[in-house]
């Protein structure tokens, strides 16, 4: 008895693993099924926040004032007409206003005081490798920051320190490339182990190389298709 | 029509990776997983909390992420659980909240915890992360009034009293980990554990460092060693040989390519010098 | 008149707001808190509301790609019945809890959402073998700490060597915390330079794309 789940999840996934062989009808199917199925998704939770948020306070009468924040919300849809396009500016504006408000009264203490701070680090320790370490560490922050600041100049004692931190930030880079090979791997592991589990093996099998046959001779079907 | 060059061809490598990820699946290593000092921290911050401290994990776990952030909060759920804490979920994005009722909770053992009283899901708050946050930090029961389920917050035991993040004994936020830092621990100052992209974990080490956080997992690396600690086998430790397979094979496509490169360059110089 | 409710009403409206919630988190005044988290409610529902603009959008650009019969329009086609059978069964009894809504979203966009991530870990092997090059001192630096942290992320590299793990974690604590210390606070600058500018109003980004750039 063929399961019909599995069988559409194996297939969607293996839909958008033929990118990789090459771009073909799976893929495109697949690409829209995702962008249809994403926006439907967002729109009915869209709903559900308007009517948990706003909807219940203004029937139930505790909070009617949510009116205006609905009418507000209404106007962003103006920006699709021409003529009445610059009232969406003003909910957006709100969101802009709340937004930079809300990041900007913590950054300052979060990002730059409490990091400035934890870089003032005891530059003798019992430990010769913790000593060299801070020593590093203090000396590569400020050499990063120089060279974010002051990144044309002249001298030579200028260019040195905006050299060495060009090189920390390379040291940066490189271990953030290790990260991100860290995280796409780990996003591809995941979708195997599900692909190779025991109740949707065979359904891998099966469909994979009922699409390679497909794909193998796409070249010479496609043109069946097409208008003359 | 060109010739055909299979040193050109990258699908081999497309074909090696997959079988270092199949191979691995079928025949399990077992490499010991050694446990970082982001991890213990995390660990130890929850070992230490009183059973039935309320605690809240706040996420943008999504479908598309969920091999990155599922596991790590799995690992730090499954733990809070075991532990008897008081959950309350809440979601910066939309699909967080289905996510979690779908697949994250049924896969989890909560110890006999009922929802409503141990535990609830309050759903997600719409806007950016900062601002979701924010929101949810400082105005929770203006911008929630109803958990995931359509019960009202008032019926809810486990929300009573709760008003701000202050009224929570810790944060676990899933995700980024600087807008926790701004909008969950600066104005609070409550321990933040943080579970994270494998990508962006060398990028909060400085908050790790300043003592911002009190832990942090990172991606399935991070979960695999935070199951172990816990005690239980998920996707983490699942996943740990072939993270493993795959990891030395990148490391050996970048020698091999720098190999061969060093090879053309200096066999193109010397090809140039004996002209 | 007209320049001014288009243009100088929302830049004061974004400044006034964003210089609000700064003051009403130092002065911390409970009737300054009330008023904050009502102007933060307002917020998430604007926000939601924003989150159906996409539906808008793509309805109208795929509905004129169908109705030209542009190339590959059928799939176009399937794009909208697909979207509008989820936004159906979404709505229809309890919002989001529909067994339709909840079989496409558990069976069918959890798994096309993870696989589209999951495409990228092919192309970063290509990568390495093709782009990563030490060409210069520069890349030689990224290469050799790309290396090391790659095998200290793994459990492997403890087991090929005990000193990956030992040069890998000293890459990431030293220069890699001294480096993104850097970039944080260089952040951090960023992020307070760009709020004083929304505040004065000399901040248009956000003006632009709604008509009439005036």
């Amino acid at each position: 008895m063929i399961d019909f789940t599995i069988l559409t999840t194996v297939f969607l996934t293996l839909c958008v693993y033929t990118f990789v062989y090459k771009e073909s009808a799976f893929w495109r199917f697949a690409e829209q099924t995702f962008i249809g199925l994403a926006l439907g998704y967002t729109f009915v939770m869209a709903i559900q926040q308007i009517q948990t948020v706003a909807w219940v306070p203004i029937s139930t009468g505790k909070n009617v004032l949510f009116i205006g924040a609905m009418l507000l919300g209404f106007s962003l849809y103006t920006r699709f007409s021409k003529k009445h396009a610059w009232i969406s500016r003003w909910p957006m504006a709100i969101l802009i206003g709340i937004g930079t408000g809300v990041a900007m009264r913590t950054v300052v203490e979060s990002q730059i005081v409490a990091q400035i701070a934890a870089t003032f680090l005891p530059l003798v320790t019992p430990d010769p490798m913790k000593t060299f370490n801070n020593i590093a560490i203090i000396i590569m922050v400020a050499c990063t920051l120089f060279f974010f600041t002051f990144t044309r100049g002249k001298g030579k004692t200028s260019g040195n320190v905006r050299k060495l931190g060009r090189y920390t930030l390379m040291l940066t880079f490189g271990a953030a490339f290790g990260g991100t090979v860290l995280t796409r791997m780990t996003l591809y592991i995941g979708r195997f182990t599900y692909l190779w589990a025991p109740a949707q093996r065979y359904y891998l099998l099966g469909v994979g190389a009922l699409m390679l046959v497909v794909l193998a001779f796409y070249e010479k079907i496609t043109p069946l298709f097409q208008k003359k | 029509m060109a010739k055909y060059n299979p040193l050109k061809d990258y699908r081999w490598i497309y074909m090696l990776l997959i079988i270092a990820v199949s191979w691995p699946l079928l025949f399990p290593i077992g490499l010991p997983v050694p446990v970082s000092k982001s991890t213990r921290m995390a660990f130890d911050t929850i070992e230490k909390l009183p059973s039935g401290s309320l605690v809240a994990v706040s996420s943008v776990l999504s479908g598309g992420n969920w091999p990155d952030l599922g596991p790590p909060e799995m690992a730090l759920v499954q733990h809070l659980f075991k532990k008897k804490m008081k959950i309350v979920f809440i979601g910066c994005v939309d699909e967080t909240p289905t996510i979690r009722e779908s697949t994250l909770l049924p896969r989890i053992n909560k110890y006999d915890a009922q929802i409503g009283v141990d535990y609830v899901n309050l759903g997600f708050i719409a806007g950016a992360p900062d601002v979701a946050e924010a929101a949810f930090a400082t105005s929770l029961r203006k911008v929630l009034t109803v958990d995931f389920r359509g019960k009202p917050l008032d019926e809810l035991p486990i929300m009573k009293g709760v008003n701000t993040l202050a009224d929570f004994k810790l944060v676990i936020h899933i995700g980024m980990a600087e807008d926790p830092v701004r909008q969950y621990y600066t104005p609070f100052k409550i321990p933040l554990i943080v579970g994270v992209y494998g990508m962006m974990g060398p990028h909060y080490i400085p908050y790790l460092e300043a003592g911002q956080l009190s832990g942090m997992i990172v991606g399935l690396r991070g979960a695999a060693e935070y199951e172990y600690l816990v005690g239980f086998v998920g996707e983490g430790l699942m996943g740990s040989d072939a993270l493993s397979i795959t990891h030395l094979l990148v490391a050996i496509c970048i020698i091999a390519g720098n190999l061969a490169f060093l090879y053309t360059t200096r066999g193109g110089a010397k090809k140039e010098g004996t002209k | 008149m007209s320049t001014f409710f288009r243009s100088q009403v929302p830049l004061i409206i974004a400044s006034l707001l964003a210089a609000f919630m700064i003051v009403e988190f130092f002065l911390d005044w409970a009737v300054l808190r009330t008023i904050s988290s009502d102007i933060q409610s307002w917020g998430v529902v604007i926000s939601a509301f924003a989150l159906g603009l996409g539906v808008v959008t793509l309805t109208r650009n795929n509905v004129g790609i169908i109705r030209r019969r542009e190339k590959n329009w059928p799939y176009y086609l399937w794009c909208l019945i697909i979207m509008f059978t989820m936004i159906g069964s979404g709505l229809i009894g309890p919002l989001g809890k529909h067994p339709v809504f909840l079989w496409l979203y558990n069976n069918a966009f959890i798994h096309l959402s993870s696989t589209m991530y999951s495409i990228l870990a092919f192309f970063i092997t290509t990568a390495a073998v093709r782009a990563f090059r030490a060409r210069n001192i520069d890349a030689a630096l990224v290469l050799v700490s790309g290396v090391f942290v790659i095998m200290t992320l793994a459990p492997i590299g403890a087991t090929i060597w005990s000193g990956i793990p030992l040069i890998g974690q000293w890459f990431l604590d030293v220069p890699n915390m001294a480096g993104m210390r850097g970039i944080i606070i260089g952040i951090g600058l960023g992020v307070l330079t760009l709020g004083i500018r929304t505040i004065l109003g000399y901040e248009r980004a956000h003006l632009a794309g709604s008509g009439g750039e005036k």
